[in-house]
């Protein structure tokens, strides 16, 4: 019983490793598959071979996936595009609120050490009226997404494709999160310890490291787009 | 004696019309009533339904919508829309116009065969 399910998940991420099926075509197409499967188990097939017989009933692979493309066809563009967006949105927002949490966070230190308890509340009110427009911004496209964003962040490392594009963003997103984090705290250590000369050196450093994060960053993610696309293409020419 | 592709591809339409007028109807069941009309002599390649059926739902002569079916699955449903009976009404009108056509020249010389 599990070796089927397994063998269904792995005949659907087949399908999904091509851009022509969305996720509720696939989720059709396995309905069909498994009705046609509780069709042909009476009649005294194993699972698996009624698995293979409703699959193959289905049709070629190639010749589905071109009928369904010439449906999809004006949608695919507009999914790619989505993506790119969602991606560059995500990237810029996560590095506004790091730098904003990190900004705010370093006033609130300093202040903590003065024992200034007007200058803390200024401080926090600094940290929460600049994390809140975007914070909005999220909730507004997280109402609009109803709650699929979060599902997806949750089954990040599903191994479904849209899944692991999702994972992706949200690991870039707190990678940048990080590293302005790290920058920040860097710079505020090198305040408190280094003299004059020694806090231009390291501020001249940081520009460059971040100016370094910045090409970095996209590269790396370019590389690993690639690398998920190539073991998809692995995984589809396996099913094919 | 199996039907045509071309036929089949072109009958595709107006089956899928037809059956979703008589109530609203999902992919496998609409695939199963078409093999019992026509005593499993029209065969489709099952995959094949879904793109016509999407297509249809683009061009708003039907909609879809989610149930649950009694397996416990969510299952795409499918409805007529108006225009896809006002679409219904002229594949109907030209078929039958086909249809007589074609009887009143058989009618005249019988087929033997």
């Amino acid at each position: 019983m599990h070796d089927i399910e397994k063998q269904i998940e792995q005949w659907r991420n087949g399908l999904q490793a091509s851009e022509a099926f969305g996720i509720s075509d696939i989720d059709e197409l396995e309905g069909h598959v498994r009705e046609e499967m509780a069709r042909l188990r009476p009649l005294g097939l194993s699972a698996t071979e009624s698995f293979l017989i409703a699959s193959h009933r289905l049709g070629e692979a190639h010749t589905l996936e071109s009928e369904y493309q010439k449906v999809n066809a004006r949608r695919r563009p507009l999914r790619h595009l989505s993506w790119m967006v969602l991606g560059v949105l995500a990237y810029f927002t996560g590095g506004y609120i790091a730098a904003a949490i990190f900004r705010g966070g370093r006033t609130l230190v300093f202040e903590l050490l003065a024992g200034s308890v007007w200058g803390i509340l200024y401080a926090l009110i600094g940290i929460v009226s600049e994390i809140a427009p975007p914070m909005v911004v999220v909730l507004v496209g997280w109402v609009f997404l109803r709650g699929g964003f979060w599902a997806r962040l949750g089954a990040r490392l599903h191994p479904r494709s849209q899944y692991r594009k999702a994972g992706l963003l949200v690991t870039l997103a707190a990678l940048n999160f990080v590293l302005i984090g790290l920058g920040l705290l860097f710079r505020t250590a090198a305040a408190m310890h280094v003299g004059q000369d020694g806090f231009e050196w390291m501020m001249f450093a940081c520009r460059y490291a971040g100016l370094g994060c910045a090409i970095g960053v996209p590269v790396l993610a370019a590389i690993f787009l690639v690398l998920l696309r190539n073991g998809e293409k692995h995984c589809r020419a396996a099913l094919h | 004696m199996a039907v045509a592709k071309d036929l089949v591809a072109a009958s595709a339409t107006p089956l899928i019309l037809s059956i979703l007028a008589e109530g609203d109807s999902y992919g496998y069941a609409i695939i199963q009533r078409v093999r019992e009309l026509s005593g499993g002599q029209m065969q489709w390649t099952d995959g094949m339904l879904y793109p016509v059926l999407h297509r249809l739902e683009k061009q708003r002569l039907i909609e879809s919508y989610l149930s649950t079916a009694e397996t416990g699955r969510q299952r795409k449903y499918y409805r007529v829309k108006k225009s896809g009976t006002r679409a219904l009404a002229e594949h109907r009108s030209q078929w039958m116009l086909v249809h007589s056509t074609l009887q009143q020249l058989w009618e005249k010389r019988p087929c033997t065969t």
